[in-house]
């Protein structure tokens, strides 16, 4: 029998997924552990790998496909011998699998039929449904992904209107969480208005009266999955998380001082180090939140979480999006160990490589323009996390040091947080720390 | 002055009124009704029933005289208008007796006389006998509405012009006939006169008769009415209306500007109708009204709090079913069953010769909102159905949204087209798109097939045609 290859399910929540790009062609042997294909996820491309032999024989779903639900066949390897009416009728049985436009759609793991008034129908499904359950033992048999992938088999019982199962298809709204409001929870129309921008709908070209050319544009740019999660997450983040905002000018002299040193260390010619202003930042801002512990905290609506260990969240900019891979239990690594791993994030992130474990978690962020030369910016809040600190470049001003005018170098910090986890005096204490830490790195040994 | 007590207080009991009355009996209200003159309101005494009752004998009067065109000889078929009034008044009278059956079934008081709410928000009922009064939690004034009399300058004849009453019960078929006004009213008496022998004239304001429907179901039906001998007179003004034996209208073409004079025996004016909202003391209260209409927000609730308004009281759509679909969720939300609003999609019918039927947004409102629609139209002149009975007049026409295949509204023209807009209010509430009817087996033969190929033609695929 042909083994499918399926869009993988990364997380519980993923619903659909891109195919980024296939690395076979059709026609092409696979051996086992050749990648196939890459997937673009709503965070991340994954890399689809096949465990049989034999060879790719149809490409269902093209490069940039995009929007295809979880489980759906996107191409199919046949092995050998395998005619191409095998693969014909392999490839019929599947999409019989899943009828498309179903009103009521009612997806439950539970196979037995209640029909029973329709008794031709009754076999059929029947068969059908032995066939499912065999394509699902398959799929975990056949096709392995580099992540461990977990396929949700929980029960789900949704009803939704025609009309707004177009909307959600057409516009990607993920349908799983949202409650329906129709008779009996149906999701209709209404429930999903919150996440369409009526203008969507409307021809321009037809618009009556239409007067100026100011809507006009050159280049409509789909949105990629990335962007699509940056675009609901920092927008929920500004309307809901109650931001405040402080500032800070911080002396960088010691920094920078910390840093030739590190860098000049010649303990170990090959494993020679070099850290970057950021890892040391980053590691003062965990000894910062090990000293205020009321800022190494999640809001979690009807409570507070805190936690004992230090995972700091890192803004790494890529030309894809922005991403924010986790420094694990920070508090107990080096700046070397940190630097080490922010590097390893960085080409992941460059790649489109992260996987959930790389960004999930952590109780607070740094943003570090100061290499686009930004002078201080305020950055908005990754929900559920207590704050996010804004770091801006290295500048020179004048002070007065012991009665003589001298440039002294500076970096200018913005704290923000969020007010629900924590109160004005609590967030100074904390930019407090950091301060202190930046400018005495000493402080860390203690 | 005897003083009783009541969860809920309805004042009328039209369409809106009594059926609030009853959902509000069978969620254990103790509920009364105040009605001043008829149980059932105009709907059922002077509008919507007694109209049909009297078109369906104009309806079996053109049979008879189309009865050559199905092999039958019918000689010396005349109408007789007395019988045909009585026939119309029974059918009146059986369905408000029908709603004395229903108050008593479901333990609802009825208090005939006029209701007039005080600053307490009591409410003191008078009538010829005794004074009482009312006090309720919750009072919902579902009085309904009363023709608008023309607005002519100098008019002293406007006593004699006639309103439906008096169209609906006329002592003999007018040789002539002038009606002003082309809405729902206008046009089927226009129709009923028309088949009776009158000689109809119907003077419009706008460009297009029946104003408020799509343009092709206007135009359509002008022809349609026109080669069955009515005159339309549209973009036309009435500048005056003289009384000698007979009455002259004066018309100004608003286009042109030219002026002409018209004789008829009758007037009928249809020129809309405006809210029963006097002698109810609500000045006694915080209720706003506009245009002589009554304010209302969601569910009916007024600026005064626990009274709430319901049906035409509240303005256009000025329709039977808007009213008791009002009435019941205006109960419902006093109850706490409901409480989001839902958007209302209302179905209207106009029951000409043939007959309109429409839902939803017209091709034209379609457009000036920017919507990017697909429009379908089936003519009755390929159904099957259509051509057996002879009533190949007409078309269904649909409208949808080109990208979600949302049904934005559905037009219809013909043969018992009033029997088929519910499919589409059905399908509209239940959120189908094109593919839902596309998939939907629609009966052979019959009219309702033009839905199926109406919605198969907006996207190029019908088959029939």
């Amino acid at each position: 029998m042909p083994v499918s290859i399926l869009m993988p399910s990364l997380s519980p929540t993923m619903t659909e997924g891109n195919v980024a790009k296939w690395l076979k062609k059709v026609g092409d042997s696979i051996k086992s552990g050749d990648i196939i294909a890459e997937v673009e996820t709503d965070k991340a491309t994954m890399e689809v790998e096949a465990i049989d032999e034999g060879s790719l024989a149809k490409i269902i779903h093209n490069d940039g496909a995009e929007n295809i639900a979880v489980n759906t066949l996107i191409g199919v390897i046949s092995l050998e011998g395998e005619t191409e009416k095998d693969i014909e009728l392999f490839i019929e049985n599947q999409s019989k699998d899943k009828p498309e436009a179903i009103a009521e759609e009612e997806i439950e793991n539970d196979t037995k039929l209640t029909v029973e008034t329709i008794p031709e129908n009754n076999i059929d499904e029947e068969k059908l449904n032995e066939e499912k359950r065999q394509i699902a033992q398959n799929k975990s048999n056949d096709i392995r992904l580099t992540n461990e992938n977990s396929y949700s088999h929980e029960k789900i019982k949704l009803s939704i209107s025609p009309l707004a199962k177009r909307i959600a298809d057409l516009k990607n709204i993920d349908i799983n969480n949202i409650q329906g409001s129709g008779p009996r929870g149906r999701i209709i129309k209404r429930d999903l208005d919150p996440f369409i921008d009526e203008i969507e709908f409307i021809d321009e070209g037809k618009l009556q009266n239409k007067t100026s050319t100011e809507r006009q544009f050159s280049t409509k740019v789909p949105l990629t999955n990335i962007r699509k999660t940056i675009a609901t997450r920092l927008q929920q983040s500004k309307q809901t998380v109650p931001h405040f905002y402080l500032k800070s000018k911080v002396c960088a002299e010691e920094i920078i001082k910390s840093r030739t040193i590190i860098n000049n260390l010649d303990l170990n010619e090959e494993n020679k180090i070099k850290v970057s202003y950021n890892d040391i930042i980053i590691k003062a801002v965990t000894f910062a939140l090990k000293h205020v512990p009321q800022m190494n905290a999640t809001w979690n609506d009807d409570s507070i979480l805190k936690y004992s260990l230090v995972d700091i969240a890192v803004a790494v900019a890529t030309d894809n999006g922005l991403f924010t891979p986790v420094i694990r239990s920070a508090c107990k690594k080096s700046i070397s160990q940190i630097s080490t791993e922010m590097k390893q994030f960085i080409l992941k992130a460059k790649e489109n490589k992260l996987l959930p474990d790389d960004y999930n978690g952590g109780t607070f962020s740094i943003s570090n323009l100061g290499m686009y030369n930004v002078h201080e910016f305020s950055a908005i809040i990754n929900p559920p996390q207590s704050g996010i600190l804004a770091v801006g470049e290295i500048y020179e001003e004048f002070q007065i040091v012991e009665d003589k005018p001298m440039t002294v170098k500076m970096i200018n910090l913005v704290l923000s947080v969020d007010h629900r986890i924590a109160d004005g005096a609590t967030a100074a204490n904390f930019l407090d720390k950091i301060k202190f830490f930046m400018e005495n790195p000493l402080g860390m040994l203690a | 002055m005897i003083e009783q007590k009541y969860d809920l207080a309805i004042i009328g009991s039209g369409p809106g009124g009594y059926v609030a009355a009853i959902k509000a009996a069978q969620i254990n209200m103790n509920v009364v009704v105040i009605e001043k003159k008829d149980l059932g309101g105009i709907c059922l005494n002077w509008g919507c029933i007694p109209t049909k009752a009297l078109l369906r004998s104009s309806e079996i009067y053109d049979f008879m005289k189309n009865s050559s065109t199905f092999g039958l000889k019918i000689k010396n078929a005349e109408p007789d208008i007395n019988n045909i009034i009585k026939r119309s008044r029974d059918v009146a009278k059986k369905l408000s007796n029908g709603i004395d059956f229903l108050f008593k079934k479901n333990n609802i008081n009825l208090i005939y006389g006029s209701a007039k709410i005080n600053k307490n928000k009591e409410i003191e009922v008078k009538n010829s006998k005794s004074i009482k009064k009312v006090i309720a939690k919750n009072i919902i004034i579902a009085t309904g509405a009363s023709p608008k009399k023309l607005n002519i300058e100098n008019n002293h004849v406007n006593s004699k012009v006639w309103s439906y009453f008096e169209a609906m019960a006329p002592k003999k078929i007018p040789k002539t006939i002038g009606i002003i006004g082309s809405g729902a009213i206008g046009i089927e008496f226009a129709s009923f006169f028309n088949s009776l022998g009158s000689n109809v004239s119907v003077f419009e304001m706008q460009q297009e008769i029946l104003p408020n429907e799509d343009n092709d179901v206007s135009e359509f039906l002008r022809k349609s009415l026109s080669k069955k001998g009515i005159s339309f007179y549209t973009n036309s003004n009435i500048i005056d209306i003289k009384e000698n034996k007979t009455f002259i209208i004066k018309s100004k073409d608003l286009k042109s500007g030219s002026i002409e004079n018209h004789d008829f025996e009758n007037v009928l004016a249809a020129v809309g109708i405006r809210g029963n909202t006097e002698n109810l003391g609500l000045e006694n209260t915080k209720v706003t009204i506009k245009n002589n209409q009554i304010v209302t927000h969601d569910f009916g609730s007024t600026d005064e709090e626990n009274i709430y308004a319901i049906g035409d009281v509240t303005g256009a759509p000025w329709l039977a079913h808007k009213a008791s679909h009002e009435g019941i969720s205006c109960v419902e939300y006093i109850a706490g069953i409901i409480k989001s609003r839902e958007k209302m999609v209302i179905p209207s019918c106009v029951y000409s010769n043939p007959q309109v039927a429409s839902i939803g947004l017209t091709e034209k409102i379609a457009i000036s909102k920017g919507l990017n629609i697909k429009v379908g139209k089936f003519p009755l002149s390929a159904n099957g159905k259509a051509l057996s009975l002879s009533e190949s007049e007409g078309f269904v026409k649909t409208i949808f949204e080109a990208n979600t295949g949302q049904i934005l509204g559905a037009h219809l023209v013909g043969v018992e087209v009033t029997e088929l807009i519910n499919s589409f209010a059905l399908a509209i509430k239940l959120e189908a798109t094109e593919v839902d009817i596309f998939s939907t087996i629609f009966p052979h033969p019959t009219i309702s097939e033009s839905i199926h190929e109406s919605a198969l033609d907006a996207f190029d695929r019908a088959i029939h045609i």
